[in-house]
């Protein structure tokens, strides 16, 4: 897949929780044909049993994604958001990660997609990378950074 | 080169363990170690066992249960936090093992 896709690059969505801001993003992967209509439904219940947030250098995170089965094509949509809302802890669910920006992820197939994923993790390891996407005040400053980190 | 084997854990079984995979191998070669890993989800963990002679587990989501084998934290080679510390425990492990 080609990670960076502008469909997919939302900035300051207005999201009431970590919920609803995983109900707004899935739409968009929804409405391009990525995922089927039970991605969603499979996100929300995964994210309560293995919660996705992470604290990135600088910014906090959440990766929401399921299983390969709710996916029809790779994809990742890239929200930032207007006012950050919480998720849990990757590792430590028991730790509050307030989360700034959501990497959704459709993965329809892990052992193709491991250059992606790659791709991924040495966008969340690189400083430069981090604090391109704490930077971005709009959709082009987003896609920006995506474009150049993600591709 | 020595060689190890990591059973590497998330909550899907396959998106953040093959991320940590492919960093603990990677970093691990610097380190004279050539890894080996298999992915799963917490449930899958006592199955995977079973196919056996895994060094260590890498914990991405949380394993509350213990097992035979050391667990190691992993999620500092997703972040790149404490990508160090990290490989020093998984290092650590194998050769208190010898």
């Amino acid at each position: 897949m080609d990670i960076v896709n502008q469909d997919l690059i939302v900035y300051g969505l207005d999201a009431a929780d970590s919920e609803d801001a995983i109900r707004q993003s899935a739409a968009f992967l929804e409405k391009g044909g990525y995922v089927k209509s039970s991605y969603v439904d499979a996100v929300l219940e995964r994210e309560k049993v293995y919660p996705t947030g992470l604290h990135l250098d600088g910014i906090d995170i959440a990766m929401p994604h399921t299983m390969p089965e709710h996916v029809n094509k790779a994809a990742m949509c890239i929200v930032k958001l207007k006012n950050p809302v919480r998720f849990q802890h990757m590792a430590e669910p028991e730790i509050d990660v307030d989360a700034v920006m959501l990497f959704m992820m459709a993965i329809e197939n892990p052992k193709e997609q491991l250059s992606n994923l790659k791709t991924i993790m040495r966008m969340f390891t690189n400083p430069d990378a981090v604090s391109a996407f704490v930077r971005a005040a709009d959709r082009e400053e987003l896609i920006a950074a995506a474009e150049a980190y993600l591709k | 080169m020595k060689t190890a084997k990591a059973l590497c854990i998330c909550g899907s079984g396959a998106v953040s363990s093959s991320m940590v995979a492919m960093k603990l191998k990677e970093k691990m070669i610097e380190r004279g170690y050539d890894v080996s890993t298999v992915e799963t989800n917490p449930p899958g963990i006592d199955l995977a066992l079973e196919g056996g002679n895994f060094d260590f587990i890498l914990c991405v989501s949380p394993v509350y249960e213990d097992y035979d084998i050391p667990k190691v934290n992993g999620i500092g080679l997703l972040t790149g936090l404490s990508e160090d510390e990290v490989i020093d425990e998984c290092v650590a492990v194998l050769e208190k093992k010898g």
